[in-house]
């Protein structure tokens, strides 16, 4: 098997246990049980660099603690895969950063965030004439679409709303879906930020995920995307705003 | 426990890979339907090589 479908299929096995722990539906994120179990341990820390910040998703929007042993495993997926400090991989500059700022709030130990250093001002992700491509590098970011996170990407979604908005429409014509669905989910943090938008991201969500929404990376995307279109502020909870 | 004592560290080309699984390009090819003008001449040509219509029957 090469390296590309077993590093995908352990990011994929990943994404199902996150699903899992982020809908309630399964225990608690284990990363290191997972990486132990896993029968090749390089992939498994690959699937965990894959999916970067959105391991964290149970804990940031769930409220799961947080074990040393799962910041261990994050600190050794850096170690096996270094840290890109390429400029022309501005996107995985990014999450990896990510990563880390989230890695060292989560485990209280400031010096994890040096895993991962924070990638130079990059000019290409100020919005720009060229929406559709900017769009391309905003879905390929969408894992900082996450709470608890602010930068120099998030200052760009903000400044960006209409052109994510003609993105989504774009990626839904060309049946591009999880694409789609990656830049929905940064319309729902530009909503859960209180943000007016020209596009309702229910709508599209709902119909990218019916129409050709497949995977559990994508199907992650969507239950983040869902969490924060459910948990606008100024609106009560489902359950105390029933009579 | 992720105890175990050998340490494992990517080759460059394993690197590569993870980078390319996290910046996804979109996809290239959709299946959208798309406007071919060469299909008009086979079009064309199915109407041109097919049978001719059934007559109706004289001299009953």
């Amino acid at each position: 098997m090469s390296s590309h479908s077993a590093f995908a299929e352990a990011a994929d096995a990943l994404a199902v246990s996150v699903l899992g722990a982020l809908s309630g539906t399964g225990g608690a994120v284990q990363l290191a049980r997972y990486v132990d179990d896993a029968p090749d341990t390089l992939a498994a820390l690959a699937a965990v660099r894959v999916l970067g910040a959105d391991v964290f998703s149970p804990h940031l929007l769930g409220g799961d603690p947080f074990q040393a042993q799962d910041a261990a495993v994050v600190a050794k997926a850096f170690d096996a895969f270094p840290a890109s400090g390429a400029p022309d991989e501005p996107a995985v500059a990014h999450r990896d950063h990510a990563t880390a700022v989230l890695l060292a709030r989560l485990s209280g130990d400031d010096t994890l965030r040096t895993v991962a250093p924070a990638p130079p001002e990059d000019a290409a992700l100020a919005p720009r004439d060229d929406w559709s491509g900017w769009c391309v590098l905003m879905a390929q970011l969408a894992p900082l679409a996450a709470l608890g996170l602010d930068g120099p990407v998030h200052e760009a979604a903000r400044a960006g709303v209409l052109s994510l908005s003609r993105g989504v429409s774009r990626s839904i014509l060309r049946r591009d879906f999880p694409t789609a669905l990656r830049l929905v989910r940064w319309l729902a943090w530009l909503r859960h930020e209180g943000a007016e938008l020209p596009l309702d991201p229910d709508v599209a969500a709902e119909h990218a995920w019916l129409v050709g929404g497949t995977g559990p990376r994508t199907a992650l995307d969507l239950a983040i995307a869902r969490h924060f279109l459910e948990q606008r502020p100024g609106t009560p909870p489902k359950e105390t705003a029933r009579p | 426990m992720l105890t175990k004592e050998f340490t494992l560290t990517a080759t460059p080309a394993q690197t590569t890979t993870l980078s390319a699984l996290m910046a996804e390009p979109e996809a290239a090819v959709s299946d959208a339907p798309l406007y071919t003008p060469e299909a008009a001449g086979f079009l064309l040509a199915l109407l041109l090589l097919s049978p001719k219509e059934p007559k109706e029957p004289r001299g009953k």
